[in-house]
């Protein structure tokens, strides 16, 4: 084990940038920072966390793989990037890492959600991309969990002791916000809100997979797989059982370190 | 929430409307031969004369992503709750589903039905003329009926009669007056019904056997006419226009408000286009009567536009219905992304800015923002009031 080389995967995200170091099949550490309009500085500032952590020196890395949305951008002489690896191929990667058995994997990230099939050598067999009216569901998330003064993992507890069904217009992220914070100036019970807001993205994660062909196992990638009551909902309108991976926000950040030399 | 028990009648009218699919099933319980409808530019009285009750397919306001994988995006949302009713098989008992080359949206919705809700070999598309307003239409409309009566001969196995077209004539006709009568308590300062009671009346027609349905509306008129009214000197009375609601949750919204406030009328296909006209009986050729009628019915805005001159009619009718009912201000009322009503909106402003009423416009979509609404239309209520802070 001890001479495996150090790999360090990041994940450029819309809104975080995720790092993970890897060394042979084990995932040493992992940090996350908000990507705000400094991408370079938080894909430095977040490897050198994660370094921290797991106290190694950057000179031990064998290699710094990126993916994301911002891959390019940070791809600088600063960072000294080994290689890069697209979103949909870093997923699969990814994915099949965490979990052997899946075959698709679903990613509800902050501004895109996806939905990639693959192998069961993580070969990519069919994608799909959420269209532009459902973009931002973890944007959303966040941003109704900020206007209730509460966290996102309080939004996920409420809403699991929903009593009555309340819904929310399904168009796109802005409507929804409006109407639920509609719905609470009318009365309704805060776990009702929280529900409808978590079937609401639920509803249009569901609508986007039901283009694909969804091979079983199915696992879900993201920052919002960590809601259980998305995930509820969502196992209800595909009418498939998933599985949240392990570490779901840095499966892509994982896959990209799998894609290039990483060990299966 | 609606408000219930001033009238059982009316109770019973509500419990239809927010129940249709049952109702329809009830009927079909009972051998009833259905058919389920998308928009109002069907014949009904075709399908009447052939023992088909024609049960319009309402939405449920309930949000779902599931049609947007098989309708655009930017549909109305009437059209795809509409389309969800089939995918959720929530009328899998109706023997037909028929609908107009009316609206685009609505027909995406019955496309939806034919192609995906099991619906392929008992569904019928009936053309209608995007222009309605010139010599060919009615010839166009006839002929088109035409096609539709022998599909149905074949769906029933039996020729459909003159003499059992006329029957149904006259028995639309009657829903037709007994509606207009309903609807003219609300003229009145004191009516003894109101506004959103008549919208909810109005939509049960739209899904109710119409022999049931007469004889409940007759009693209810009967009923309402010995009934005193309350007074409503001080209250202002708003108008609606716009495009299909079955939100009946919005009217009774605005009848709700801060203010004293009585709902007088409502122009759209769910409340007065449905029912506004009149076929004309016992004519010789009994398609060409329907026809008649339906093309003399106020326009839809997708129908709505003179060649030539690009006049609406329907535009003449809500100056009429201003005059009769008298509003002291409009709502719009409009389904997101239905283009023929918001453009219609833009040519009417003018209109009202002209007669000096004020108007409040609201967008409809599968669900409502209430509290949102009521803000807004408290504040039309304030500037016909002239409330100074």
């Amino acid at each position: 084990m001890n001479n495996k080389k150090y790999l360090a995967g990041i994940d450029a995200g819309h809104i975080n940038t995720k790092v993970v170091i890897i060394r042979g099949q084990e995932i040493l550490g992992h940090t996350s920072e908000l990507t705000g309009f400094h991408a370079i500085e938080a894909a430095e500032t977040s490897l050198k966390k994660a370094l921290s952590i797991t106290g190694i020196s950057k000179k031990d890395l064998s290699g710094i793989i990126t993916t994301g949305i911002f891959r390019n951008l940070i791809n600088t002489p600063s960072l000294n990037i080994t290689a890069s690896v697209p979103e949909y191929m870093a997923d699969a990667k990814g994915a099949l890492f965490l979990n052997k058995n899946s075959r698709t994997v679903i990613d509800i990230g902050g501004n895109i959600h996806k939905a990639i099939s693959y192998d069961s050598n993580g070969n990519i067999i069919d994608v799909i991309q959420n269209d532009k009216c459902a973009d931002g569901m973890g944007i959303f998330y966040t941003t109704m969990a900020k206007t209730f003064g509460i966290s996102e993992q309080e939004i996920s507890e409420l809403a699991l002791k929903s009593k009555v069904n309340v819904s929310v217009a399904i168009q796109c992220a802005i409507c929804a916000e409006s109407e639920a914070v509609d719905l609470v100036c009318q009365g309704v019970d805060a776990a009702d809100v929280a529900d409808a807001i978590s079937r609401f993205i639920a509803g249009r994660v569901a609508a986007m997979c039901s283009t694909i062909s969804m091979t079983p196992e199915i696992v879900v990638a993201g920052g919002l797989a960590k809601s259980q009551a998305l995930m509820k909902h969502l196992q209800i309108l595909l009418k498939e059982n998933i599985i949240v991976l392990n570490l779901p926000e840095y499966t892509g950040a994982i896959g990209a370190v799998i894609s290039y030399g990483g060990e299966k | 929430m609606i408000k219930q028990g001033s009238d059982p009648i009316i109770d019973q009218f509500r419990s239809i409307t927010e129940k249709p699919a049952e109702y329809a099933k009830a009927l079909k319980e009972k051998g009833q031969l259905l058919a389920g409808y998308m928009c109002t530019h069907i014949p009904e009285e075709i399908l009447y004369a052939a023992g088909i009750v024609p049960v319009r397919i309402l939405s449920s306001h309930i949000s779902q992503s599931v049609t947007r994988s098989y309708i655009h995006e930017t549909y109305c949302s009437f059209s795809h709750d509409c389309a969800y009713q089939g995918l959720l098989q929530n009328y899998n008992f109706l023997d037909l589903i028929v609908t107009s080359s009316s609206c685009i949206h609505m027909g995406e919705a019955f496309n939806v039905w034919v192609r995906f809700a099991g619906f392929k070999q008992k569904s019928y598309l009936i053309s209608f003329p995007h222009i309605i307003h010139n010599k060919n239409a009615s010839l166009f409309i006839k002929e088109s009926y035409k096609e539709f009566k022998k599909f149905i001969e074949n769906f029933i196995e039996k020729a459909i009669t003159d003499e059992d077209i006329e029957k149904a004539i006259k028995t639309y006709n009657r829903t037709r007056t007994l509606l207009k009568e309903l609807w003219n308590f609300l003229k009145h300062k004191n009516s003894p019904v109101t506004g959103s009671e008549v919208a909810t009346v109005t939509l049960a027609s739209q899904i109710m056997d119409k022999q049931e349905y007469n004889r409940m509306l007759e009693q209810l008129i009967r009923e309402l006419k010995n009934k005193p009214g309350e007074s409503s000197s001080s209250s202002v009375r708003l108008m609606v226009t716009g495009g299909a609601c079955d939100d009946m949750t919005v009217f009774n919204l605005i009848e709700n408000l801060n203010y004293k406030v009585n709902l007088i009328f409502t122009d759209s296909c769910t409340a007065a286009r449905y029912f506004w006209f009149e076929v004309p009986e016992n004519r010789s050729d009994k398609l060409e009567a329907i026809a008649e009628g339906y093309i003399g019915r106020i326009p839809c805005p997708a129908k709505d536009t003179v060649p030539g001159t690009g006049e609406k009619k329907r535009f003449r009718f809500i100056q009429e219905f201003i005059q009769d009912f008298k509003p002291d201000g409009i709502v719009f009322l409009y389904q997101r992304f239905c283009s023929p009503q918001s453009m219609d909106i833009v040519a009417l402003k003018p209109v009202l800015n002209m007669l000096g009423i004020p108007w409040v416009e609201l967008e409809l979509d599968t669900t409502v923002p209430m509290t949102q609404f009521k803000s807004q239309l408290e504040a039309l209520v304030e500037v016909i009031k002239g409330v100074r802070p």
